[in-house]
C-alpha cells in the first residue's frame, strides 16, 4: 500500500512545496529563525523565574523540616529563608547576565 | 450547608482494602490511583485508536494526533538538537501523560494527579535520571565540565560552580513545582467560584446575582483549560532544554 515509489513521490512533492513557499514569501525564513531566538528567550525567562522560586520554597521547606527536627522553631526556618531569597537573587543575576553576554559574543 | 472547603479536592482517600505492604507501609488503591490509571488509558487511546487504521489521507482524529507528535518533534529538535531523537518517544508519552492528566482533572470527581507535588517530582526526577545517565554514557567524566561554563577565567570557578551545580539539582523541584502550583491555583479558583455560585444563589438574594459568580467560572474553566495544555507544552520543552546539557554540553 505504501511502498519506496510513493515515498520517493512524497519526498519531491515535499520539496516542491518547500520551494513555492520560499519562492511565494521570502522573508519567511528569516521570519522563523526570529522567532524561534524569542521563543528559546521566554523558556529561558519562564526557566530562570521558576529557578528563583524553587529556590526560595526548597529553603524555606528544609528549614521548617529543621527546625521541627531540631525544635529551633521558628528561627531555622527564617534564617534559611532569608539565605534562600539572596541567593536566589544572586542566581537571576547570574543566569541573566551570562545570557546577554552569550546574545552578544 | 453543604459547603466543602476548596482543598477537599485535593484530599487522597482509599478506594480498596491494603493489596499487599511495601516497607511497612499498607499500599492501597485510592483516588490519586484511579486518576492516574484513567490519564495512562485515555492517553492511550487517545494516541493509538486513531493511529490504528494509518490511512494515506487521515481523518480528523488522525490529524490532530499526527499534528500534535509533529509539534513535540519540532519541539525537541529545536530545543536539543537532531541528537536528541531517540528520546522523542520519551519525552512524547511524558507530554501526553501530563496534558491527559491536566484535562482529565478538569473533569468535576476525577482526581487532578498533577496537583500533587509528589507524582510531579516524580515524572521530573524521571526526567532529570535520563539526562544524568544519557550524559555519563555519552561523555563519561567529562561530563563534570557542564558544572564549568566555557569560558570563565581559572580563579572563578570556585565561585561559579557551586551556583551551576545548585541550579542542575534545583531543575527537578523547580519543573515539578511550576507544574503543582499552577493547577493547585487553577482547581482552588475553580472551587472557590462554584461555592460562591451555590451560596449566592441560595442566600435569598436576587436571584440574577448568582449568575455573576457562574459566569465567571465558565470563564475560568476556558483558562485552566489553556493552562492545562500550556503547562504540559512548559515541562516537555524544559525536559528537551535539560536534554541538550547532555546531548551538547555547552
Amino acid at each position: 500500500m505504501f511502498d519506496d515509489s510513493d515515498r520517493d513521490r512524497l519526498k519531491s512533492l515535499a520539496k516542491r512545496i518547500d520551494q513555492a513557499q520560499k519562492a511565494a514569501d521570502p522573508a519567511a525564513g528569516k521570519e522563523d529563525g526570529e522567532s524561534s531566538s524569542r521563543k528559546r528567550q521566554t523558556v529561558e525567562a519562564i526557566r530562570v523565574g521558576s529557578d528563583f522560586i524553587a529556590l526560595i520554597v526548597l529553603s524555606g521547606a528544609l528549614g521548617w523540616y529543621l527546625d521541627r527536627e531540631l525544635e529551633t522553631t521558628p528561627w531555622l526556618m527564617l534564617t534559611l529563608l532569608s539565605v534562600g531569597f539572596v541567593l536566589g537573587f544572586w542566581f537571576l543575576y547570574y543566569f541573566l547576565t551570562k545570557k546577554t553576554k552569550d546574545d552578544v559574543g | 450547608m453543604g459547603m466543602h472547603s476548596p482543598v477537599e479536592q485535593f484530599q487522597v482517600h482509599d478506594m480498596s482494602a491494603p493489596l499487599f505492604e511495601l516497607g511497612g507501609h499498607a499500599i492501597t488503591f485510592t483516588n490519586f490511583s484511579l486518576g492516574a490509571v484513567l490519564a495512562v488509558l485515555c492517553g492511550t487511546l487517545l494516541v493509538v485508536l486513531p493511529m490504528l487504521r494509518r490511512s494515506v489521507i487521515p481523518g480528523r482524529f488522525q490529524v490532530l494526533i499526527e499534528m500534535m507528535y509533529k509539534m513535540i518533534e519540532n519541539l525537541i529538535l529545536d530545543a536539543a538538537g537532531p541528537k536528541a531523537r531517540p528520546f522523542l518517544p520519551f519525552i512524547f508519552s511524558i507530554f501526553v501523560f501530563i496534558m491527559t492528566s491536566n484535562l482529565l482533572g478538569l473533569i468535576p470527581g476525577v482526581y487532578t494527579v498533577t496537583s500533587q507535588f509528589v507524582a510531579n517530582l516524580l515524572l521530573a526526577v524521571g526526567v532529570i535520571g535520563v539526562v544524568l545517565v544519557t550524559g555519563f554514557v555519552k561523555h563519561g567524566l567529562h561530563f563534570f565540565h557542564v558544572f564549568v561554563p566555557s569560558g570563565v577565567p581559572a580563579f572563578l570557578v570556585p565561585v561559579i560552580a557551586p551556583i551551576e551545580v545548585v541550579s542542575f539539582f534545583i531543575r527537578p523541584f523547580s519543573l515539578s513545582l511550576r507544574l503543582f502550583a499552577n493547577m493547585l491555583a487553577g482547581h482552588i479558583l475553580l472551587k472557590v467560584f462554584a461555592g460562591m455560585t451555590a451560596a449566592v444563589a441560595t442566600s435569598g438574594l436576587v436571584a440574577s446575582v448568582g449568575i455573576l459568580p457562574l459566569v465567571i467560572n465558565v470563564i475560568i474553566v476556558g483558562f485552566e483549560i489553556f493552562v492545562a495544555l500550556l503547562q504540559a507544552y512548559i515541562f516537555t520543552i524544559l525536559s528537551s532544554v535539560y536534554l541538550r546539557d547532555a546531548l551538547e554540553m555547552h
